[in-house]
Formats: C-alpha cells, sequence, structure tokens
C-alpha cells in the first residue's frame, strides 16, 4: 500500500499531492520573501547583536531613540562597506525590521516586497511585548530549521521522546487533523481522557485522567511555528516556536512560552521545560542532518502519522519550485496575518 | 570503507564484550555505519546504523525487552534477523506494518571474542570466515579499543614498518632488525624481526643474535593481525589479536585481545605474573606518537603494498569468474 497517498488528509484541496515526495534535502531550500522573528526585543540594545538568516548576516541594534534598526554590516564599518550592499538590503545595507510581539522581525529577500501584512497573528502574546523574562528562552539546534519543524509536526515522538511532559499515547480518543494552504500546515490533535502527564500532576492537576488539544501551526516559507496546547483540566500552553534558519546545519529558536491563565509556579516551570525538551530533540535532529545533505535515491518510510510532515515537504518543494522559477509572490489562499483565536480557541492577550 | 580493497570481506569490528542486549553498539568500518546488538537469544545482529524512516542511527535507540532493535525518535522497531520493521507505536491492533518496511541487515559472526561483519555486497555471498589463528590461552586475556589519529592504511603499514609505534610490550622490545621479507600463506602476509627481553641493553648495533622473535601475521585487506613473541625455538611467550577497520575522518579504530602464554623461566614467569596484575603482555597503545610513526623507514611495508595492488588488479576478474 501507498502509505503516503493515502495518509494526508485532505489531500483533496488546493494542491493535490499527486506524486510522491521527491528526494527531501533540508536545509537546501533558502526560501526569501518573508519576516523572521530574529531576536526577543530585550536581546537588542544599544551594542549590536549579530543574527543569521540562510547565513546573510544581520547586525541589531537600537539607535538613539531606541528604535531597532538591521544592518548588514557592523555598524563601526558600514559607512566603509556599505557599497558592498546585497540584494537583501536593495544595495542600502539597512534591512526592513519592525518590531511586535516582543521580537524584532527582519525581512529576507527583496525589501521592496517587505509588507507588515506578512506578520503572522500571534494572539496570546501582547503586540507591545514586555513579557516577563523567564517567559523567553533561545535554544539552538544542530539541525537545519525543517528538520526541527518536522519534528515538532510529528505526532507520535511526543508520545516517546517526551512522555514526562505531554504523556503517552494512550486515551479514549485520539484524534488528527491536517490542514494546510500554500504557505501553512496546521495539525490539530485531540486527545480524550489521556493519563494525566507526571508533569502536569507534579504542578498540581489533581485528576487522573484529562484531555488535551493540541494546535502546531507553521508557516513554511520563514519557519516560523506555534505550538499551542491545552490540558482540561489544566492549563493553556501557548508556545512561539520560531525556528530562524541561521544556516543549513543550525537553526535558533527564539521562544515565548506565556501560559497567561495558568498559577504562579506553572507559568514559571513551564517555560524551563525546554531546556529538558530541547536536547532530547537534538538528539535525533542533530544525527539527522548529514544525513540529508547529499541527495539520494533512498526515499524515508512514512507511516500514517507523518502527514503532516509530509505535507510539510511538500509545500517546501512547491515554494522551492516557484521560487528557483523567480516567482516569490504569496497565493490568494495564503493569509499569513490571518486572525488565529479561533483556531487556538483562545482570546487576546493585550 | 574499501579505501584498501573493494573486496568484500568479513571485518572484525567489535570484541564480543562489547556487543550486549543491553545497549546497541555503533561500529563503523569506511562509510559503512552498523549497529551491533544482541536478540533475546544472545545471538549477534547486524543492522544498518540508519532507521529507514527519519534515517536517525539506530544506535541511539534501545534494546526491546524481546532482544529486537527500537529507534529512538519514534520507536520503530526491527527484528535483528530479518531487518523486518515488527512494530510502529500507536497503530491499531488491525493495522498491519508493510512487508517492505525493513532496516537492512549485515552479515554477522562471531568467534574466539571477535565480532565480524560482512561488509562490501550483500549478505547472501558471504564467504566462510578465514580460518582462526588466534586462540585465547594463558591464565588471564586482556582485551581493549582504541581509535587511533591515523589512517587505516597507515596503520597497517606500520605494523610491517614499526610495530612497536602501535604496540607496547610489557617485557619484550621489537627491533628494526628483520629476520626476512613477509612472506605470504593462505591469502596472510607474515613477517618476522628481532625481539630481546626488556631491561637494560646495549644499542641494537653490538647485538648478534636476537633472543626472541616478533612475529605478526596479517591479512592485507582488513589489517587484522595476529601478533606472536617467540623465543627462538618456536615457543610461544605471548600473543595478540589486532584487528582495526577505517573510522570516520580518517581515523582508525582498533579492537584487540592478547594473553601471556604458559612460558618458563623468570622472563616468561614475570610476563604471566604482570599479565595476572593487569599489565598485558602485548596491548595497543592508546596514544601514537606522531614523530616516530612519521620517521619509520618504508620497508616491509612495500611487499604488502605490491601484494594488496596484485590482488586488487585481479579482483576484478575473478569476480567473472565467481558470477
Ligand atoms: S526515525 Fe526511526 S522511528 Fe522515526
Ligand atoms: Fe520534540
Amino acid at each position: 500500500m501507498d502509505m503516503l497517498e493515502t495518509d494526508v488528509p485532505n489531500a483533496g484541496r488546493a494542491n493535490k499531492l499527486t506524486s510522491p515526495v521527491r528526494d527531501w534535502n533540508p536545509g537546501s531550500y533558502r526560501l526569501r520573501d518573508a519576516w523572521f522573528p530574529l531576536a526577543h526585543s530585550e536581546s537588542v540594545r544599544k551594542r549590536p547583536v549579530k543574527r543569521l538568516v540562510h547565513s546573510q548576516p544581520y547586525y541589531l541594534v537600537r539607535d538613539a531613540q531606541g528604535k531597532a534598526l538591521a544592518t548588514e554590516f557592523h555598524p563601526e564599518r558600514f559607512a566603509e562597506q556599505r557599497r558592498l550592499a546585497s540584494e537583501f538590503t536593495g544595495g542600502t545595507g539597512e534591512y526592513p525590521v519592525t518590531e511586535i510581539y516582543g521580537y524584532v522581525w527582519c525581512w529576507y529577500g527583496d525589501p521592496a516586497r517587505a509588507d507588515l501584512s506578512l506578520i503572522p497573528d500571534i494572539p496570546y502574546l501582547p503586540r507591545k511585548g514586555g513579557l516577563p523574562g523567564y517567559m523567553r528562552s533561545t535554544t539552538r539546534f544542530d539541525s537545519c530549521s525543517e528538520l526541527s519543524l518536522e519534528n515538532l509536526l510529528d505526532l507520535t515522538h511526543a508520545d516517546y521522546l517526551h512522555t514526562y511532559l505531554t504523556g503517552d499515547e494512550e486515551c479514549d480518543s485520539d484524534t488528527v487533523t491536517v490542514e494546510y494552504t500554500s504557505e501553512t500546515v496546521t495539525m490539530i490533535r485531540d486527545q480524550i481522557n489521556k493519563k494525566t502527564p507526571d508533569f502536569m500532576k507534579k504542578m498540581g492537576v489533581k485528576s487522573e485522567r484529562l484531555d488535551f488539544r493540541g494546535v502546531i501551526h507553521v508557516y513554511v516559507r520563514s519557519s516560523v511555528a506555534h505550538a499551542f496546547g491545552r490540558f482540561t483540566p489544566g492549563y493553556s500552553v501557548p508556545l512561539f516556536h520560531p525556528c530562524v534558519p541561521e544556516s543549513q546545519f543550525q537553526n535558533r529558536l527564539n521562544v515565548t512560552i506565556n501560559s497567561w491563565d495558568a498559577p504562579w509556579l506553572f507559568k514559571h516551570m513551564m517555560p524551563l521545560q525546554g531546556y529538558t525538551v530541547s536536547p532530547q530533540d537534538n538528539y535525533v535532529t542533530r544525527p539527522q542532518n548529514a544525513r540529508y545533505l547529499e541527495p539520494t535515491d533512498r526515499r524515508d518510510m512514512h507511516s500514517r502519522f507523518d502527514g503532516a510532515g509530509i505535507r510539510y515537504r511538500f509545500l517546501m518543494q512547491q515554494l522551492a519550485e516557484r521560487q528557483s522559477q523567480g516567482d516569490y509572490s504569496y497565493l490568494p489562499d495564503a493569509d499569513i496575518g490571518r486572525d488565529l483565536t479561533e483556531l487556538f480557541r483562545t482570546i487576546r492577550v493585550e | 570503507m574499501a579505501e584498501t580493497d573493494p573486496t568484500p570481506r568479513w571485518w572484525a569490528l567489535a570484541l564480543s564484550e562489547q556487543v550486549t542486549g543491553k545497549a546497541p553498539l555503533a561500529v563503523r568500518c569506511g562509510e559503512e555505519e552498523v549497529v551491533l546488538f544482541r536478540d533475546a537469544g544472545g545471538v549477534a545482529r547486524a543492522l544498518e546504523d540508519r532507521c529507514p524512516h527519519r534515517r536517525v542511527p539506530l544506535s541511539l535507540g534501545k534494546i526491546t525487552a524481546g532482544g529486537q532493535m527500537q529507534c529512538g525518535y519514534h520507536g520503530w522497531t526491527y527484528d535483528g534477523a530479518t531487518g523486518k520493521c515488527v512494530a510502529i507505536p500507536n497503530l491499531h491492533d488491525d493495522e498491519k506494518v508493510p512487508e517492505r518496511y525493513r532496516a537492512e541487515t549485515r552479515g554477522v559472526t562471531e568467534r574466539d571474542g571477535f565480532i565480524y561483519v560482512w561488509i562490501g555486497a550483500p549478505q547472501a555471498s558471504a564467504a566462510p570466515l578465514p580460518p582462526s589463528l588466534y586462540t585465547p590461552g594463558g591464565l588471564r586475556e586482556h582485551r581493549g579499543s582504541v581509535t587511533l589519529p591515523l589512517s587505516h592504511d597507515a596503520f597497517v603499514a606500520a605494523l610491517f614498518d614499526g610495530p612497536w609505534v602501535l604496540l607496547d610490550f610489557a617485557t619484550s622490545r621489537v627491533t628494526d632488525f628483520l629476520l626476512g621479507d613477509p612472506e605470504m600463506s593462505d591469502g596472510w602476509l607474515m613477517l618476522e624481526r628481532g625481539a630481546t627481553w626488556g631491561g637494560p641493553h646495549l644499542p641494537d648495533r653490538f647485538v648478534p643474535e636476537w633472543p626472541l622473535v616478533l612475529r605478526v601475521t596479517v591479512e592485507p585487506v582488513t589489517g587484522e593481525t595476529l601478533v606472536e613473541m617467540l623465543d627462538t625455538n618456536e615457543r610461544l611467550i605471548s600473543a595478540a589479536e589486532v584487528s582495526a577497520a577505517p573510522a570516520a575522518r580518517g581515523t582508525t579504530a582498533v579492537i584487540w585481545r592478547s594473553y601471556a602464554a604458559d612460558y618458563g623461566g623468570p622472563a616468561g614467569l614475570a610476563t604471566r605474573g604482570l599479565s595476572m596484575a593487569g599489565r598485558p603482555a602485548i596491548s595497543v597503545r592508546r596514544f601514537v606518537n606522531g614523530r616516530k610513526l612519521a620517521s619509520l623507514r618504508i620497508a616491509p611495508s612495500h611487499i604488502w603494498r605490491t601484494t594488496l595492488r596484485a590482488a586488487r588488479d585481479n579482483a576484478p576478474a575473478q569476480r567473472d569468474t565467481a558470477a
């Protein structure tokens, strides 16, 4: 049986998955024309910090008025090097930059096409930023962003690798739906009456069983992702999870977790879980990376749990294909800035 | 692998003790990455160290209670004998894993405390193991494994040109005094050189006779080597089996076993006593002195290379006749 075709739900929509995903070379796609949350606002100060998108340098700094700037060269050498400015700054040396949701966002692509409506909605983070520091963290992964996002979109590994946090797979019913547009993949998992994960118990959730709803929403072009979980009874775990593609071998995760409806302890403990979960993920994605560098005839095997991941690979390749032909546009179905309160079943945090 | 020779062969890639039913062991031979483990019956199994699902090294996973290899990422589980994927977690009871879902198996066999893996062509064509030269003996056997920062080629060449750079002898000293050229017999190249008991000694050039003989018997392609310290009556004092495989980034992974034989006299007694106390009669050095290695003169290794080249030139013809 061809698990590939049968196992991608909603395969009849915008772009039917008719042929098997061809050779998958994560790290090689370098998609353009998107906003990247390169740094937590608090990390950008008078002294420049360097960030990368697909190896392209971004120096982030604040001017005297506190406005964030992003330049292609170190500010101290800006005047002399400006003439070397690339197409990514339109020859000016300065990138389009904006600040919202507690992040400094920079444009990677043609500056003329930088459009603020292409910034994703983050309903669980205040637009003006300013959340307490314990909600923020930065993690580095030893793999390209594609492999980290496949990891995020992947359903079964959490039961297996992060049991302490998310619990095992045993429950009364477990439904997964995958939705997508030409630019996003959404995976929604509903688990009814599952065993309360150990972490939730430690955090004071009394009941032995609970329901879990997890929504993973990935913006394929920018590698930005949401991971919105809710335990009932329990709390919401809204995780902003942008995998900044720094190079073919590394991505940087500038995370914010704002469990606004949780008690003090949970609110503080939840963001710390990243420090145990990330190494667990890195343990597998790190050795994966080198094994995807060279093209090969050997296709990966899939199970029906890989629908979202396969969809992600497919969209990535489609975008790459279009971009290689010079088409950087967003299709009408993309709606990058769409209101996500309904998807996450959440209120908007101010 | 096969910078040395593309001919498929059995390579000793692990010590028996290193392969267990508790934790998988990652080994490699050139580009071939292999995971070794034991199934529920204690039989050594070898799979390509690559999960066909998302390419994660299987050696990062664990061995199930049933003695099967479970990948550490999503828990796909493989049977060591057939490579078949026997379980994918979360599947319903009535769902079956497709028959073609398999990890690649590698031929594996065990002898004299070494685990041999068939490298180079499908297992179906595996030849029998070459005859055993090493038989563990003595009162205490020592063993070890080390990864050395020199190429497999350089390692084998040094076994011919300067074994003292690679090997440590507890009670004797090996000289550069050759007792003939390497001789080929049954596919192994044998070379002898003079040696003395350790301790204070005259400079080598004043010594007319050597009380001891170091004999190395080398499989030219894999470099698997029997090392024997003998007296001039060919009575065995100590022996070691050394096996080396090309590892990542030009390094060489070496495994070895050795023992002190039942040899009389004060020197023999000292050798056995030290061995009992924990000092192996022969062992592979944990560090190689680069300066000493670089200054070895090219001597018997020349004959080894000539032999190798001849074997390689004949190899295609041999394969044709086999096919
Ligand atoms: S990578 Fe091995 S089970 Fe998924
Ligand atoms: Fe994970």
